[in-house]
């Protein structure tokens, strides 16, 4: 086959797959949370909060709410070494609280946003996503498999990558926090996904978004 | 003007006898099919998952003529489990493309592998076994959400996808990409190095490239799985190189080709 040829039968094939990629999730703009916020006018993404960096402005003007964890509660998250953290260190380590690079970005489409809370401590970073679009499969997923796709989602532990993830639902769109452990002395951290949970449990609404 | 025309033509003819070279010398074992030496089993379906990405090492025509090579890191030359001799083996930087997405001595939960444990994703060797000298390109149009001590560097793609680029030299990520948005084969985020764990020399000289997509698995709920690549990288270093005779149906890389063997 030609390369022109190639490119053709390519080109379609993409056409295709993006027709069927993606399910457009809706914010449910009426919870009564997300209300209050906005008739409030909620923004606490400024710098008087810690945010730093230029993503600030551009989060603030994102088609979904805005949710994460206010750089004061980063201590909190990570020092809770109680039930159900028992794999992690007792260490009253260093999670710095200022001083921190918070990122934010936001797709060009403003449907997706993360913030990055970078170097929280020596080899702890991690991230915060919030998005309105959602892949479905494009092969149907073995029922096992299926059944797997959770466990798989909340923890990465080998000898390339020590990462822990949690996820949930609010005001009708996945959020996501992924907690990445990259030294021998924070791989604790991510050994079950319990820190990445508090991280969403601290997760506050920052912004409540635009509605298109 | 004769000497221009004449080094022109050289140039093109040079140009074209390179590529030739490499069409003629490329290959790759079929997907899902592991080093002999591993016992684990591979993902043997070819549905190509992204089909808009650039292979994320600058190589091909366009990019200074460079090669790359999908193998093993641990059953190849000089590996955990490999052949013995050295991990700068010549041998490491030529023969058919392998696929690593689900090797074995690997304990990450993967659900798509047939023994639900595999590697996430696929290793790339670059052009040579040289540390910090071949550069990754970013594979689609996003930005970076994070870059970790590890350096780990996460890129979000505009699309939905997040691919994740490994052991990198942290001097060569640029410092304040996090956050940034990146061009689709055009941005450098970083040289093929050997840092694993904060430690230089923690594994070998490769790119561990692995991609994941949110599925929707109803009830509102949604989960991220790592998504088979191999075949989705053998087009994009085609593409790369002018290949032709590799073909797409029904979002699977067709059998048949001269490239592939069994």
């Amino acid at each position: 086959m030609k390369f022109s040829n190639m490119l053709v039968t390519w080109l379609a094939a993409l056409v295709a797959t993006s027709a069927w990629a993606l399910d457009i999730l809706q914010v449910d703009w009426d919870n009564k949370e997300l209300v209050s916020a906005r008739e409030a006018k909620v923004d606490l993404l400024s710098t008087g909060n810690g945010f730093e960096g230029s993503g600030a402005s551009e989060l603030a003007s994102t088609k979904l709410p805005v949710i994460g964890v206010l750089p004061s509660q980063l201590g909190a998250v990570f020092a809770a070494a109680s039930s159900g953290f028992e794999s992690a260190p007792k260490v009253s380590n260093n999670f710095r609280t200022s001083g921190l690079k918070l990122i934010a970005a936001a797709l060009p489409n403003k449907l997706e946003y993360s913030i990055s809370y970078q170097h929280i401590a020596d080899g702890l970073d991690a991230f915060c996503v919030g998005k309105r679009t959602v892949n479905t499969a494009r092969v149907p997923l073995p029922a096992e498999a299926a059944q797997m796709l959770a466990k798989s989602a909340e923890v990465e532990n080998d000898d390339e990558v020590h990462a822990a993830h949690a996820q949930q639902s609010r005001y009708g769109l996945p959020y996501r926090c992924d907690v990445y452990c990259s030294d021998a002395k924070t791989y604790p951290y991510c050994k079950n996904n319990a820190y990445a949970v508090r991280m969403l449990e601290k997760a506050v609404l920052l912004t409540p978004g635009i509605r298109d | 003007v004769r000497s221009f025309v004449i080094i022109g033509a050289c140039l093109v003819t040079t140009l074209a006898a390179s590529a030739a070279k490499a069409q003629d010398t490329f290959c790759f074992h079929s997907p899902g099919k592991l080093n002999s030496r591993d016992t684990a089993q591979g993902y043997t379906d070819r549905t190509v998952f992204l089909p808009d990405m650039v292979f994320p090492l600058r190589v091909g025509s366009a990019g200074n003529n460079l090669h790359a090579h999908l193998n093993s890191q641990i059953f190849g030359y000089g590996g955990s489990h490999g052949l013995g001799g050295d991990l700068s083996d010549p041998r490491n930087f030529a023969g058919c493309w392998q696929d690593t997405f689900c090797e074995g001595m690997r304990n990450w939960p993967m659900p798509l592998c047939p023994l639900h444990v595999g590697h996430q994703g696929d290793d790339i060797r670059a052009d040579g076994p040289d540390e910090n000298k071949y550069e990754a390109l970013a594979f689609n149009d996003g930005y970076v959400r994070l870059v970790t001590k590890n350096t780990t560097l996460v890129l979000a793609a505009d699309d939905g996808t997040e691919c994740r680029y490994l052991h990198m030299d942290p001097n060569s990520i640029p410092a304040d990409i996090v956050g940034k948005r990146v061009k689709k084969g055009e941005t450098v985020l970083g040289r093929v190095s050997n840092w694993m764990g904060g430690v230089h020399r923690g594994t070998s000289t490769h790119l561990h490239f692995d991609c994941s997509q949110t599925f929707d698995l109803g009830s509102g709920k949604s989960a991220n799985l790592h998504i088979p690549l191999y075949t989705s990288l053998i087009l994009a270093y085609a593409s790369a190189w002018n290949y032709s005779g590799l073909s797409v149906q029904s979002n699977k890389l067709s059998t048949g080709s001269t490239f592939e063997s069994p």
